[in-house]
């Protein structure tokens, strides 16, 4: 399935991108651009919402930390109703250390 | 102002539409007339507006013009917009004022009287259209001329051009001469956004500079952006051209009121020298791209040497000319980047070299072990590492490592991870005698225990320093004591290596002890251990296992690799072979999506 993010910028300062399909090396790139463009709004939190995400590569999770070091260590990253595969990558690589997974959205 | 008809009977009579008509018609015709102003630069008609006049010139100059080239000029005693009423078809061609003008015309129906009444004016109106007719076939006989005899030839004597400045230099040089003009300067275009001066030629002022001259062009590069709003540079000429792409001919600069000549007048104040008409074409590549411009000054009569405006035919060759010359230097530009394609092959090949160098030749095979690998990488060079090597009599180390990119980068960054692994590990060797040594456990331990581990060194070092490439490593680092079967290992989050009992059976997963190396600094690396039994085997892979794709986009699947993984195997090479064979059946005729390596261990039955 072809690879989407649509970003909604929230009242309360937070980025919330929505990812869809299937996130490899080949469609990094737009995921990079949405983060890019998402953190010149200066987002207090980045909340991704991985629910309808059905792959990821390492080249995706390179996007993550790559969010992770542009965004600053005060931004959090929520990393929202992951699917069990695309969740497996990012314990894989013992990032989930570096960002807050929930199955629902809520702040901390 | 308002003209009398008395008046209109003496203009009428100079126009070379009446010199045969009476002078009753002529105050006939006089009386149909109808006094018309216009400012200099307005537009009388465009090209396809409805022919409703035709109009005489009686006082100032009109310019005939297409798509921004002019066709003819026409001044006092000259008619035009006649076709348009003969045929009744819309206008052919617009027709502008040069300076202000006042015009007589004539409505269609009255001209239709006319022609259709008296056979002089018939007359006038061939000859008219005679003459058109001739001056067309001229600029015909012109074009074709130089077409034959200058730009083909240039064309292809261009097109075997080999040296760039060499080109650039004829390409202006045959402009000049096309246009019989004192001056010319040929600038290019810069990834800056910048027009850089490249050659530049004044003949009567024996300036020859830049090109093959190797005389360097004292004039600084002139931004295509102002610096101070950001906006788009239209105040030169040049850059106007560059950033518009279609030229500009003016017939005398310091009359000039669209663009700035502040730098050319300067130039003449010094130099005892003035430009007048000028010329600027643009240079683009096949893809419609400015890539450079041609300015031209001062064209001259061939006879008298006095300088005058660049007329509409020699604005059309020289745009050929540029057409020709812009197809040259986008095919230099090509071959250009084919030698640069051709070496940066070369390069990827020399690092093919180098990194097949880092892989081991031979495999350690301890007694009562079988160590077996293979590789693949998905592109010419690779981001997926493994090792296996005896450290000393009671040990055997190994890596498996994965860069989360391929190519050049992830190669390079493999080759940096290895090396600040295998330096600093040099040092704790070092630092830690080996006779101090007592297990390889605990030589780990110690070095975490003195912020030595080789691999959080490592990740500092990447994640500090190269912060900016968002690059990191999966990386499983393995000691093993074959003759007690004990293996201590980091997994820095690679894929959990999976051990497996002598039936196939899942005994465990390696999972991780710290995360991927360079993802985030100041990590302190633990270290595990597990026993691995006679009969077991440790299968190692990278993610490129289990993301093979199929032509379909389907992945191969780690649950795929865990059945085949589940049949018992009478040694390592076997296993290896079998999963090699699924995946290539599986990958089919699709591209390798990553690189894909495997390493596995088997302690043989006693």
């Amino acid at each position: 399935m072809a690879f989407s993010v649509t970003t909604t910028m929230l009242k309360d300062g937070t980025a919330q991108l929505t990812l869809f399909g299937e996130l490899d090396g080949s469609v990094a790139n737009e995921f990079k651009t949405a983060v890019e463009k998402a953190a010149t709004e200066k987002p207090k939190r980045l909340v991704l919402i991985m629910k309808d995400l059905e792959f990821m590569s390492s080249a995706g999770l390179r996007v993550l930390v790559f969010a992770k070091q542009k965004m600053g260590s005060d931004v959090d990253i929520y990393v929202i109703a992951a699917q069990e595969a695309v969740r497996d990558t990012i314990e894989m690589t013992g990032f989930h250390h570096s960002v807050i997974m929930q199955d629902e959205y809520r702040a901390i | 102002m308002l003209s009398t008809v008395e008046e209109r009977v003496d203009f009428l009579r100079n126009s070379l539409l009446f010199p045969e008509a009476s002078p009753e018609t002529l105050v006939e015709i006089a009386s149909k007339l109808e006094d018309v102003e216009f400012q200099a630069n307005e537009t009388i008609f465009q090209s396809g507006d409805v022919g409703d006049f035709m109009y005489f010139v009686k006082k100032g100059q009109v310019r005939v013009h297409d798509n921004n080239r002019d066709i003819e000029r026409l001044g006092v005693y000259e008619i035009f917009g006649e076709i348009a009423l003969l045929d009744s078809g819309s206008r052919m061609a617009a027709v502008t004022t040069v300076e202000k003008t006042d015009l007589l015309r004539l409505d269609k129906a009255s001209f239709d009287k006319l022609i259709h009444g008296r056979i002089e004016i018939a007359k006038g109106i061939t000859r008219i259209l005679t003459k058109r007719l001739r001056f067309h076939n001229q600029q015909l006989e012109e074009t074709r001329d130089s077409l034959e005899k200058v730009i083909l030839p240039l064309g292809i004597a261009l097109s075997t051009e080999k040296n760039l400045d060499h080109l650039l230099e004829r390409i202006l040089l045959e402009a000049k001469k096309l246009c019989n003009a004192d001056a010319g300067t040929m600038y290019l275009c810069t990834a800056e956004k910048q027009l850089k001066f490249s050659i530049m030629i004044t003949d009567s002022l024996n300036i020859a500079l830049g090109g093959t001259t190797g005389k360097e062009i004292p004039f600084p590069p002139i931004s295509l952006v102002d610096k101070r709003t950001g906006a788009p540079n239209y105040h030169n000429v040049s850059t106007y051209v560059a950033i518009c792409g279609h030229s500009v001919n003016i017939p005398d600069i310091y009359h000039a009121k669209d663009f700035d000549f502040t730098g050319t007048m300067e130039f003449d104040k010094r130099m005892g020298y003035r430009s007048i008409s000028n010329l600027t074409v643009p240079l683009k590549n096949h893809l419609g791209e400015v890539i450079g411009v041609i300015q031209l000054f001062n064209a001259q009569n061939l006879m008298t040497n006095q300088v005058v405006p660049f007329n509409a035919y020699q604005q059309l060759v020289v745009e050929s000319l540029a057409s020709q010359a812009a197809v040259s230097l986008n095919t230099q530009e090509l071959l250009r980047r084919q030698e640069i394609l051709v070496k940066i092959e070369h390069d990827v090949q020399v690092g093919r070299q180098i990194q097949a160098d880092f892989l081991p030749d031979v495999l350690p095979q301890p007694e009562g072990w079988e160590i077996e690998a293979f590789f693949q990488p998905a592109r010419e060079v690779a981001g997926d590492f493994y090792d296996a090597f005896l450290i000393d009599d009671n040990q055997v180390g190994f890596v498996i490592a994965d860069v989360c990119d391929k190519g050049v980068g992830a190669a390079l960054f493999m080759a940096l991870t290895r090396n600040l692994n295998q330096a600093f590990g040099w040092i704790n060797n070092r630092t830690n005698p080996r006779s101090e040594v007592t297990s390889p456990e605990n030589q780990m331990l110690d070095f975490i225990a003195m912020g030595l581990d080789p691999i959080a060194l490592t990740n500092n070092y990447i994640a500090q320093i190269h912060e900016k490439m968002n690059m990191f490593v999966t990386l499983f680092f393995g000691m093993l004591d074959p003759e007690r079967g004990v293996l201590t290992y980091i997994n820095a989050g690679h894929n959990p290596p999976v051990l497996l009992d002598s039936t196939g059976k899942i005994k465990a997963r390696l999972t991780l002890t710290g995360p991927a190396v360079g993802m985030l600094p100041n990590i302190t690396y633990t270290s595990r251990q597990l026993t691995i039994e006679p009969g077991d085997v440790l299968f190692l892979f990278t993610d490129g296992v289990p993301e093979t794709h199929n032509p379909a986009g389907k992945l191969f699947t780690e649950k795929r690799m865990l059945e085949l993984l589940s049949e018992p195997t009478p040694d390592a090479a076997v296993l290896i072979k079998r999963i090699v064979h699924e995946l290539k059946d599986f990958m089919s005729t699709a591209n390798p999506f990553d690189d894909i390596t495997m390493l596995a261990l088997r302690r043989r039955l006693e």
